[in-house]
């Protein structure tokens, strides 16, 4: 069978340095093209003040159509390139790529959607910048307003809707887009939890139909539950290439984490979070007598992890905490400063803090386990993703899962509480009640 | 849908000719149509009396240019009424600075586009002459109105008028594919573009008539390609004189190389330009 997708040996170059951001002048670029003769490409950056790097060397995979493939990868691994390269938004450096079919780009819901015209124009315009044509926006047309919800206020301009109509009319019309070949990136599957949820079944929908999907995404559990595949991309090069999805998740998530377990990482482990609120400091687990855990702990020993930070700037929605997640990739939960309604913020001042918070006893279950700082500003922007993947911490946690003499080992279940439980002798009335 | 029908290459753009790249173009002509029509209706959109700007912005120009030009200055007459002159001077003057203008902006305009959506960067350039296209058609049919209103002989050869637009619109699309790239990575290009474009209308007899020009330089003239879209128009339009075959050579050698250069210089900065815009 003629493979869907076949990426045949692509690099990208990118070059690093001052040019790369905004604007610069004319003058200068006109002197070095002088000496370097006009727009060549990649080896341009030969001269001047930047360096060339590699975004992406020499990928090579092939997808055969009806696979659903996860690319997966810590930022700046080189897959939304490849994800960018595949839906022809940026060209190869080197090598080719073979698409066999019409592919369909969703890397941002309503691209092109213009304030000023009404919902009805939006849907002819949206359809044709993602390659419908115009028959075929015409015959769906009915089908995707009636999908979006919004007939009674599809001729009035789209900037009277609110941000959750603008939204669901985009997603209509980019589900009624029927691609052989859909290219998502997960930004669409941030929003709210109703919309994911409708992202992700499409997708699987499409998938069921016999059509190609490629997904990028850093949400591992959301990769293990729609792909059959998954690509891992590090530094611009192939890691890992394969169907067995547990195996690929556990080595990318822990990678020789299981020999050796590190529960703590200082300043200077990590790249510095260029950012304005902190410099990092220390991320580590302690054990109850305040002594950093390097070795498996007991599920009943009382765990508190601590984040270290030299705080600059007060900020109310300034946010710190870590995401667990076991083996399997999943996240266990995520803890953050900003978790209570207290304002947690309002008690925080500028120097070096200590932000601790514990892991009660009997909570995880047996297993290894990954933490991973994070930070950010609400609404606004994260400062360490959940997905930087720098700052992780490792946590084994072995025996003493339960005082049963029953349950010895690791529980079924991602977590395993030792709930208290409580006997009362039913009332006559009750049992009576309860049977009706 | 058959499997080898819809086989796409993805390959690096240098590699792309110019057969690809026409080709490219023409395949997508209908998403250039949507982008177009997007740009009409949201021009006019908001404004009290909508479309009749397309007429008054180049009648008020006119009428500014008449009380400065014939009552102040009192420019010795053409044999043509000034305000005809000068209003088809203008009609392709504002049509061509347009798709200059907003053709050298256009890459940074749509940039929200370019980073989500595949599909030829060539068209983008062309949205501004496009969309431009169906105000100066209006524009002209206003200068025949009138021309008729003021008892001027209008000449049959007003239905080849189009062609002085497509020619006007090939120049400048020419040009943005030059100035569309540049821009995106050096805004001060987007800085001293108006600053350009008013000198050269100024350099151009499009308000005043190349008579009045000192005879020693006016063969400089007859090089400029805007005297020959200027003079073209008013030629067919008002027939007064055409442009010479001169300028007619030179009007198309330029396009041609403006068009062949521009595309190259628009091919090799593409790809960069996702990730710089």
């Amino acid at each position: 069978m003629t493979p869907a997708v076949e990426v045949r040996g692509i690099s990208k170059q990118y070059r690093r340095g001052r040019q790369h951001h905004g604007t610069q002048l004319l003058t200068r670029a006109l002197w070095r093209w002088a000496r370097g003769g006009i727009g060549r490409g990649p080896d341009r950056a030969q001269h001047g003040d930047s360096e060339p790097f590699w975004a992406l060397h020499d990928v090579s995979f092939s997808i055969e159509p009806g696979e659903v493939v996860g690319i997966i990868g810590r930022n700046g691994s080189g897959k939304s390139t490849v994800l960018k390269i595949i839906a022809q938004i940026t060209a190869p450096t080197t090598g080719e790529v073979r698409l066999n079919g019409r592919a369909g780009t969703l890397l941002e819901v309503g691209t092109g959607f213009h304030p000023e015209l009404s919902g009805r124009e939006n849907v002819f315009l949206n359809g044709a910048i993602l390659g419908m044509s115009r028959v075929e926006i015409a015959r769906k047309f009915d089908e995707i307003v009636a999908f979006s919800g919004i007939e009674a206020f599809i001729d009035t301009p789209v900037k009277r809707y609110s941000s959750g109509m603008q939204t669901r009319l985009a997603f209509s019309v980019a589900a009624h887009l029927e691609p052989e070949i859909l290219i998502v990136d997960e930004v669409l599957a941030v929003g709210d939890a109703d919309f994911q949820k409708k992202c992700l079944g499409k997708m699987n929908e499409v998938s069921k139909a016999g059509r190609t999907v490629l997904f990028v995404s850093h949400n591992m559990s959301a990769v293990d539950r729609l792909c059959n595949r998954i690509i891992w991309l590090d530094r611009g090069q192939l890691v890992d290439d394969s169907r067995d999805k547990v195996a690929v998740t556990s080595r990318y998530l822990f990678g020789n984490a299981k020999d050796v377990v590190n529960g703590e990482i200082t300043a200077s482990d990590v790249p510095p979070v260029d950012n304005e609120f902190f410099t990092f400091r220390s991320f580590r687990v302690r054990d109850r007598h305040g002594k950093t855990i390097d070795g498996p702990v007991a599920a009943n020993e009382e765990v508190s992890v601590e984040i270290g930070l030299h705080i600059k700037k007060l900020n109310q929605a300034f946010l710190a905490g870590y995401v667990v997640s076991n083996e399997e990739g999943e996240v266990v939960y995520w803890a953050q400063t900003t978790d209570a309604s207290d304002g947690f913020n309002a008690g925080l001042r500028t120097g070096d803090v200590i932000l601790s918070t514990r892991i009660p006893p009997r909570f995880l279950n047996q297993g290894l386990y990954r933490l991973d700082f994070i930070a950010g500003v609400h609404h606004l922007h994260w400062l360490v993703a959940p997905d930087a993947q720098q700052h992780a911490i490792f946590l084994r946690v072995e025996g003493g899962v339960s005082d049963s003499a029953y349950w010895l080992g690791r529980r079924p279940g991602v977590v395993a509480p030792v709930l208290p439980w409580q006997v009362e002798p039913q009332s006559t009335f009750a049992a009576l009640s309860g049977s009706f | 849908m058959t499997a080898s029908t819809t086989l796409r290459i993805v390959k690096p753009h240098s590699e792309r000719t110019l057969r690809d790249d026409l080709a490219s173009i023409w395949t997508s002509r209908e998403l250039l149509l949507v982008l177009a029509r997007r740009e009409i209706s949201v021009r006019y959109r908001q404004a009290a009396i909508g479309v009749l700007w397309v007429v008054l912005q180049p009648l008020f120009t006119t009428a500014i240019f008449t009380i400065v030009f014939v009552v102040f200055a009192r420019i010795p007459n053409q044999g043509e009424s000034y305000p005809l002159f000068a209003f088809a001077g203008l009609a392709i003057w504002q049509y061509f600075n347009r798709a200059v203008s907003d053709g050298g902006n256009s890459l940074v305009a749509n940039a929200a586009l370019i980073t989500k959506v595949a599909f030829p960067r060539l068209i983008i350039p062309l949205i501004a002459p496009v969309a431009g296209a169906v105000d100066c058609l209006i524009a002209l049919a206003v200068l025949v109105i009138m021309a008729v209103l003021m008892g001027a002989h209008v000449s049959w050869m007003v239905v080849l008028a189009p062609l002085v637009i497509l020619a006007a619109a090939l120049l400048g699309y020419s040009i943005a594919l030059w100035l569309a790239p540049l821009n995106a990575i050096y805004r001060d290009v987007g800085i001293a573009l108006p600053f350009v474009m008013q000198v050269a209308m100024y350099m151009s007899p499009i308000v005043y008539p190349a008579a009045l020009v000192p005879e020693k330089i006016r063969w400089l003239y007859l090089l400029n390609p805007i005297a020959v879209l200027v003079d073209a128009i008013r030629w067919l339009v008002l027939g007064t004189e055409p442009p010479t075959a001169v300028g007619f050579t030179v009007f198309g050698v330029l396009t041609i190389v403006l068009f062949v250069g521009g595309r190259r210089l628009f091919r090799n900065m593409e790809g960069n330009l996702v990730d710089r815009i």
